[in-house]
């Protein structure tokens, strides 16, 4: 993987999208299954993170087909 | 048909280079009125003075706040560093800090214009309007010639980024650690910079990881270095003055209302921007400009919500979007996409409406950003645009004065202003004791000790790591021949001690804030 002229490609890249999105949306979400006690739901700034979760997820599975293009 | 619509291009394209010359003129103007202001006009201004000062001395500004003068800095000693010279030839003085700034937001502005020229297949003309609706954007305009480090980061970052998008793909190893060292340099210069390294530093991996961690181990080496010398040579407070004391309160109210204000500043070239975006993720190469403006918008944006921040944070941001809009209508217009031929076609297709968009783009920009005097020489064109003044009596700023954390300057100031200044002054004068003062522009003024640094003494507070025992008692015995506050930014201990130990004498009106003048409580000794 580290030879002098790897590079990452699109596939790889989408593929760390949604890794990264599911594991932060399902973070975002356990915010208030973890946290006992605490009021009022999903707040602005979760809704904020949980929104950019779901961009990243979207924008990694279309990426995931465009193969070994260089991204 | 094509000659008629290339005629058009041409008039749309002036009245796009007339607009943004007249949001130019504007900032020379606002330049030239305040840079000689002998008085903050931002808060904060004269602390920033006063770090200059200390590193003129060969002194660290990054010190014990509990014993007199409870001064300390919680930026990087960089922009004070270059303009400490000036203290040796001019004395303490605003100018030239104020000069340096709005020097480097030219570059800044010349920088995003090369880029676009170099990157965007040379269209000197959308080059220019590039540089030149950096400076248009309010952001950048009223903090450009402003006695802080954030527009001379905003510089650095942006040569850092415009010479590794040349020189990592070339593996040109002198570009490289040149382009480093800026990085390093703007880290210095305000914590901030950060972002854009790791924006760097993520585009470069996706380029070659190898060569990305390699410099990443170096650059990581050579930044702690300079950190570690700063905490020894300060006595560990570097650590607790510029790192831990700028850990603020984050609102997320003022994050969202500074998201969307400068979405509506900026939507005419955040569009194409991010349409550029849109065909680098999935018909090219992302670039260095794409990652950036990805991490600037997003980490800078959220950042811009803590206290003490606010809409400069997006300055990143801006010049990020000017250069990748510049780049994408410049391609456009010369027609030289490299696409799929389904989206070729498309792209031909639309290529004479591309010739009229483009300026249209710019042009509509210009109005979004517009701010101007609504008097003198101005009156008959704010007349013609039907804008009234919405900031200060004579000030017109599209970005209004209504979202909490957008900096409400960049009004031109006054003889009066500058005569209320001198007013304070010469009440100080009256007193032969030191005065505690949130603006410290009317000690150095009068020639006297700068007292305490009132936001960094409340960041420490409600970090835990002040008490002020020493500075109450001052205040509860008199020891200062004046309090003046603007913004009441001290801790709460010392603002009750105050309250206790002074009284009211009077309120003198400057630059839009009411600074309240107080004396010691009748009774004590003068």
């Amino acid at each position: 993987m580290f030879s002098r002229d790897y590079t990452v490609t699109k596939r790889q890249l989408g593929i760390a999208f949604v890794a990264i999105g599911i594991v932060g949306i399902l973070g975002v979400l356990a915010i208030d299954i973890l946290q006992v006690g605490r009021q009022g739901g999903i707040g602005p700034a979760q809704a904020f993170a949980l929104f950019v979760m779901v961009v990243l997820l979207i924008v990694g599975l279309t990426l995931i087909p465009l193969g070994d293009a260089p991204a | 048909m094509n000659t008629i619509v290339r005629r058009l291009h041409r008039g749309l394209m002036l009245a796009a280079s007339l607009a943004l010359l007249l949001s130019f003129l504007v900032y020379l103007l606002y330049a030239t009125n305040l840079i000689p202001f002998p008085f903050d006009y931002d808060q904060g201004e004269g602390f920033e003075l006063q770090d200059t000062v200390l590193f003129s001395q060969g002194q660290l500004p990054y010190r014990d706040t509990e014993v007199y003068p409870f001064y300390s800095s919680n930026y990087p000693p960089l922009y004070h560093v270059l303009a400490a010279p000036m203290v040796w030839i001019f004395g303490p003085a605003y100018w030239y800090g104020r000069m340096l700034s709005f020097l480097a937001s030219l570059a800044s502005a010349c920088a995003v214009g090369y880029a676009v020229y170099r990157d965007g297949h040379r269209h000197l003309w959308l080059a220019a309007l590039s540089g030149l609706a950096f400076l248009a954007s309010n952001f950048v305009y009223h903090i450009g010639p402003l006695f802080r480090q954030h527009t001379l980061m905003v510089a650095l970052e942006i040569a850092a980024i415009v010479i590794l998008a040349r020189a990592f793909p070339q593996r040109d190893k002198r570009g490289i650690a040149f382009g480093l060292l800026l990085l390093i340099c703007a880290g210095y210069t305000k914590q901030l910079a950060a972002i854009t390294a790791v924006a760097a530093f993520a585009w470069m991996f996706l380029r070659q990881p190898r060569a990305a961690l390699r410099w990443a181990a170096g650059f990581i080496v050579f930044g702690a270095l300079i950190f570690l010398w700063l905490n020894l040579a300060s006595d560990g407070h570097w650590w607790t003055q510029a790192i831990v004391a700028n850990v603020n309160q984050f609102h997320p109210s003022q994050a969202f209302g500074l998201f969307v204000l400068w979405f509506q500043l900026h939507g005419f070239l955040l569009v194409p921007a991010g349409l550029l975006m849109i065909y680098e993720t999935y018909f090219d190469r992302l670039s260095i400009y794409a990652i950036w403006f990805i991490f600037a918008a997003l980490v800078g944006g959220i950042a811009s919500g803590t206290w003490g921040a606010g809409d400069s944070y997006f300055t990143s941001s801006i010049a990020a979007a000017c250069i990748l809009s510049g780049i994408c209508l410049s391609r456009s217009v010369k027609a030289a996409w490299r696409s799929p031929p389904w989206l070729q076609r498309v792209l031909d297709g639309a290529a004479w409406p591309i010739l009229l968009l483009a300026p249209l783009l710019y042009l509509g920009y210009a109005r979004a950003t517009l701010k101007m005097p609504t008097q003198g020489a101005f009156a008959p064109l704010a007349n013609l645009l039907r804008v009234e003044p919405n900031a200060r009596e004579s000030f017109y700023d599209s970005a209004s004065f209504d979202v909490p954390g957008y900096a409400n300057i960049g009004y031109f100031v006054s003889e009066e202003d500058e005569a209320a200044g001198r007013r304070i002054v010469d009440l100080i004068k009256g007193s032969d004791r030191p005065v505690l003062s949130e603006d410290a522009s009317f000690a150095f003024a009068a020639d006297r000790d700068i007292v305490s640094n009132p936001t960094q003494l409340r960041n420490l507070f409600l970090a835990g790591l002040f008490r002020g025992d020493r500075l109450i008692e001052m205040i509860e015995t008199h020891q200062f021949g004046l309090v003046i506050l603007r913004a009441q930014f001290y801790p709460t201990p010392v603002l009750e001690a105050i309250g206790r130990a002074y009284e009211h004498w009077q309120t003198i009106h400057m630059n839009r804030f009411d600074y309240l003048i107080l004396r010691p409580k009748s009774g004590a000794s003068e």
